[in-house]
């Protein structure tokens, strides 16, 4: 046992570099692991907890002020599965944030909040306050029907229905004096007002089966087709964990990459320990050192080390995760502070066991070749191992013998420097994944198209279908417009499913379809690529949808596209489509395209107040909000995966160069004798590690190029979307690679400064 | 003869202890000089600061009148590729590069000839020193003896005009030891000059004057021209003698 101790200490003694290493990347690769899967579970885990203290409902419906009426709450309490519903009364307007921009509310009452609202307060969903749209005692101007006031924020609530970025609305509370002011003011129109109808289900329905309970009860329910939308609690779960979900999936990919550059570290240590310790592992065995002892006390070293680098990683993570959870949640606008509790603490030590079990087999694989030293040979310094001759510096000629002799060096030592290569070649792939991601999501329209968000710039709301004309033809006199068409938006049960239908008398041109073409016929549709997978149908086949009356109508799929709009459970379909399922149904709106995107805001306010009684609203308001969270989430991955990058490549740059300085110690002290300059010898290391960088950055080029498409088509499915063109930026990839070879350089640049005092002469 | 390589006060301290105590001495064009002195006397310390690969803490370096350490690290490593040649005890081979890489290095760094000529100079000094048909070998593949000539071989590719040899036969038996002495004796006739430290009597034979240190100072010194009709034995006997009453 003394014996073992004393060569583990020997062991650390001689190898602090590669020990540092190996605990670090350890460290990292248990960190962020158990980091991103705590803290994606945790954020699951307080927004179940906050979604039930806050008694939020089991189903959500919402309905136009016109398509309402009390005899629906009565209808849905008489169903067997739903034990309590209730309405709210809420009023639909946009306001607009600190940069001028119109952002769709809806305003409820303190009544309804069980909140204390006085005078022209205003209390916000934390949501604005996270997005930095408000803070307190900022003033908020309300214009609905013909009132006019202006509120001041006196603070935010956690909203975890509406709360989420991916909602089309977010919730706004004021006293409710004020409420019923605005409701008595003038002629407040239908569409000014949202009812929200929360039911509450048997407990006996588990979460999982609530979707399907839903679509099977209410499937006769008449105020089926009449609501804008339907949503399950799984479904605003699944909306608030989206954005969390792909964060974490990077970086468990990432968590991936790491543990990948531990196991060629870890492996190129002990090949290395044995190497070094060759002649003392000879003179071990000639005393009588058994095979399987030496064996054991490198494998408890280097465990040991991994063992400590997880442990300290563990450790972190248990705070880490708490954080990463506070920021998943803020981006949902959840505070949750009271439901964070402790870490998912189990998580974090099955990654550090399966680490560990990993490296064991590593560290297992790799002891094998000391069964093969042979005291005598090793004693001798005798090695069986040739030395080849790699590289030359006698050609080619045409590139100076400076660079010739760099080239000979890093390729007889490229082995050494795989771990850089791998590195950069791992993180050059993950940095130009974020940053063509990023540069694909950095232009509105564009995500538009990938999240298939519905493009209507200007939407015109009335009862009265002549005075919606009257007002399109004004906007249209004085502003280049495009397609204009009759809106409508219902759930509807599709093949015993609950969707949402998309109505318009014309499909918008801007949506693009995977496959198919947009119906030609009234019993045609096209259908969002997730329900299409949810519903197990394909393009040309048929699907029964329930009218009112409960009859169904079969309709044909002639093609499908890909939308994160209601989470893929959509589809559209035509005006008359829509008319056989209910004939009395009034289109209550009009949407409007502008031919300058950069006018819808300012067509609003100018239309805003018209005296035909029409509500003239930025229709992309609400999803503006969904973009900003995407773009700000993308970017703050980059600079998440450039850190870890450039850590992870810092801290093997510096330790490789560190051990090959010292390493190449006899070969510096003869080339300062020949008279090679220092500057020289210094090149030499950084040359070896900008060209690994470099080629570690060449490798993630094409890997990227071969394989980015169907990796992105695999991981926006998430999100219910099919397919991705993500747009490779020549940009991405200059950055990546000047990330990695211009901090390689420095650091190279600095673990090489002892140099500049070689000598030949030892003093 | 004319003085090659002038040495003024020559003085060498490490922290508080000092090696050297002011030299002074000259080596003449096409002289071959061995250094000797018991153990811990300065030898090597002293071929290194005149060779320039160590800095002495005071005194000068003159090589024909110009001071060696005057200058940057730049030129004095460019001086020393260009005007020296050197031979070691552990060959000092680069075991990554093969025969013929290894030889002409210092060649591409001295950058005297042209790339084209460089590998032809080093495929005839291979041959010169009778290792035909080696310049692909890697030095683990050699023996003390082969290293050993390819040292020499490197030494001497840009034609130097002196050669610094520290104990060049120390490592090598006394077949391979008198095999290389016979080179370098071989390239003193040509007219290059050798610094040779060694304590082995028989090797100081081949020189024309033999420095003996003591304590960091030069002891004495024994000219051997005198003897140039003398049979080894007798030279070897008057060297023993002198070397005696030097206290060796």
């Amino acid at each position: 046992m003394r014996s073992l101790l004393l060569l583990l200490k020997n062991n650390f003694r001689k190898r602090k570099t590669f020990s540092v290493s190996i605990v670090i990347l350890s460290l990292l690769v248990v960190l962020v692991g158990s980091s991103a899967i705590c803290g994606l579970k945790m954020n699951g885990d307080v927004y179940d907890k906050v979604y039930e203290a806050s008694s939020s409902p089991d189903v959500l419906m919402c309905y136009p002020g016109g398509n309402y009426d009390d005899s629906l709450l009565e209808e849905l309490k008489e169903y067997d599965n739903i034990t309590d519903a209730e309405s709210i009364e809420e009023l639909f307007t946009s306001i607009k944030n600190k940069e001028d921009k119109e952002i769709s509310a809806l305003i409820g009452s303190e009544k309804a909040f069980d909140m204390d609202v006085n005078g022209n307060e205003l209390y916000l969903s934390n949501y604005y306050s996270n997005t930095s749209q408000f803070e307190r005692g900022d003033t908020v101007e309300v214009n609905i029907g013909d009132y006019s006031g202006e509120f001041v924020v006196s603070g935010f609530f956690e909203d975890p229905v509406f709360g989420s970025s991916i909602m089309k609305y977010n919730q706004m509370v004021i006293s409710d004096d004020k409420f019923n002011e605005i409701c008595e003011t003038g002629e407040l129109r239908d569409a000014n007002k949202k009812y929200l109808i929360y039911t509450w289900w048997n407990d006996d329905i588990s979460k999982d089966e609530l979707p399907d309970s839903v679509s099977e009860t209410l499937s006769n329910f008449s105020g089926r087709s009449l609501s804008e939308f339907i949503y399950d609690k799984t479904y605003i779960r699944k909306a608030y964990t989206m954005i969390p979900n792909i964060i974490s999936i990077v970086m468990i990919l990432a968590t991936f990459f790491i543990g990948l550059g531990s196991a060629y570290v870890l492996r190129y240590a002990l090949k290395n320990s044995i190497e070094g310790d060759y002649k003392e592992i000879g003179t071990l065995k000639a005393l009588g050192c058994y095979y399987r002892n030496i064996k054991k006390a490198y494998a408890w070293f280097y465990l040991f080390l991994v063992l400590t680098g997880g442990v300290i990683g563990y450790i972190i993570s248990l705070f880490l995760s708490g954080i990463i959870c506070k920021v998943y949640l803020n981006i949902n606008g959840i505070d949750g502070k009271d439901y964070l509790g402790s870490s998912r603490s189990g998580i974090g030590i099955f990654i550090l066991l399966v680490f560990l079990i990993i490296a064991a087999f590593i560290v297992t694989l790799s002891l094998h070749p000391l069964k093969k030293i042979l005291p005598v040979e090793a004693i001798r310094g005798i090695r069986r191992r040739k030395e080849k001759n790699t590289g030359s510096i006698i050609r080619p000629r045409f590139i100076p013998f400076t660079l010739r002799l760099l080239f000979k060096q890093w390729i007889s030592r490229a082995k050494q420097y795989l771990s850089i290569i791998i590195v950069a070649g791992l993180f050059g792939f993950l940095m130009c994944s974020v940053i063509s991601l990023s540069k694909t999501f950095s232009e509105k329209e564009q995500v538009y198209k990938i999240l298939g968000l519905p493009q209507n710039d200007i939407v015109l709301i009335s009862e009265n279908a002549d005075n919606m004309e009257i007002v399109k033809e004004k906007i249209a006199s004085e502003y280049e417009t495009g397609a204009y068409s009759s809106f409508h938006q219902a759930t509807l049960n599709i093949d015993d499913q609950s969707s949402v239908a998309l109505i318009y008398s014309e499909i918008p041109g801007t949506l693009e379809l995977v496959s198919g073409n947009k119906p030609q016929n009234d019993d045609e549709i096209i259908m969002g690529y997730s329900l299409s997978r949810t519903l197990d149908k394909k393009e040309g086949d048929t699907v029964s949808i329930e009218s009112v009356d409960g009859e169904s109508f079969t309709y044909k799929i002639v093609g499908l596209y890909q939308t994160a709009n209601n989470l893929g459970k959509e589809f559209h379909m035509t005006e008359e489509g829509f008319r056989q399922l209910n004939p009395d149904i009034a289109f209550t709106q009009k949407v409007l395209k502008l031919k300058d995107g950069e006018e819808i805001e300012k067509v609003a306010n100018e239309f805003e107040d018209n005296e035909y009684n029409v509500r003239v609203v930025n229709g992309r308001a609400s999803t503006d909000g969904l973009i900003s969270t995407v773009q700000s989430s993308l970017n703050a991955l980059i600079y998440v995966v450039m850190i870890i990058s450039i850590l992870l490549s810092g801290v093997i740059t510096l330790m490789l160069t560190i051990m090959s300085v010292a390493k190449e110690d006899s070969d510096l002290k003869k080339f300062r004798l020949l008279g090679v300059r220092l500057s020289v010898l210094r090149w030499q290391y950084i040359f070896r590690i900008v060209i690994s960088s470099l080629i570690g950055c060449l490798i993630a080029f094409v890997v990227f190029f071969l394989v980015s498409d169907s990796m992105f088509n695999k991981l926006v499915t998430i999100a219910g979307l099919s397919k991705i063109d993500v747009i490779s930026d020549k940009w991405a990839y200059i950055t990546v690679a000047f990330v990695f070879v211009v901090a390689g350089a420095l650091i190279s640049a600095i673990a090489t400064s002892r140099i500049r005092k070689y000598r030949y002469v030892n003093h | 003869m004319s003085a090659l390589l002038k040495i003024e006060k020559l003085t060498k301290k490490y922290d508080t202890e000092t090696i050297l105590h002011g030299l002074d001495t000259v080596i003449n064009e096409g002289e071959f000089t061995v250094v000797m002195g018991s153990s811990g006397s300065g030898k090597t310390t002293f071929l290194n600061c005149i060779s320039s690969m160590d800095r002495p803490t005071d005194g000068k370096v003159l090589f024909k009148g110009e001071d060696v350490f005057k200058g940057s690290d730049k030129k004095v490593s460019d001086f020393r590729v260009k005007k020296m040649g050197f031979v070691f005890q552990d060959m000092n081979l680069i075991e990554n590069m093969s025969v013929l890489e290894n030889i002409i290095l210092p060649a591409y760094l001295a950058k005297k000839i042209p790339d084209k000529e460089v590998v032809q100079k080093g495929k005839a000094l291979i041959e010169n020193v009778g290792l035909s048909g080696s310049e692909n070998k890697m030095p683990k593949e050699l023996s003390g003896g082969q290293k050993q000539r390819v040292a020499i071989a490197r030494a001497l590719i840009n034609s130097p005009d002196i050669i610094f040899a520290d104990e060049p036969t120390g490592a090598l038996n006394s077949k391979t030891s008198e095999i290389i002495l016979d080179m370098l004796t071989e390239i003193n006739k040509k007219g290059q000059s050798i610094v040779m430290v060694t304590h082995d009597i028989k090797s100081s034979l081949r020189a024309d004057r033999i420095l003996y240190l003591k304590d960091g100072m030069i002891g004495d010194e024994m000219k051997l021209e005198k003897y140039n009709g003398a049979d080894d034995g007798t030279r070897e006997k008057k060297v023993s003698e002198w070397l005696q009453n030097m206290g060796w």
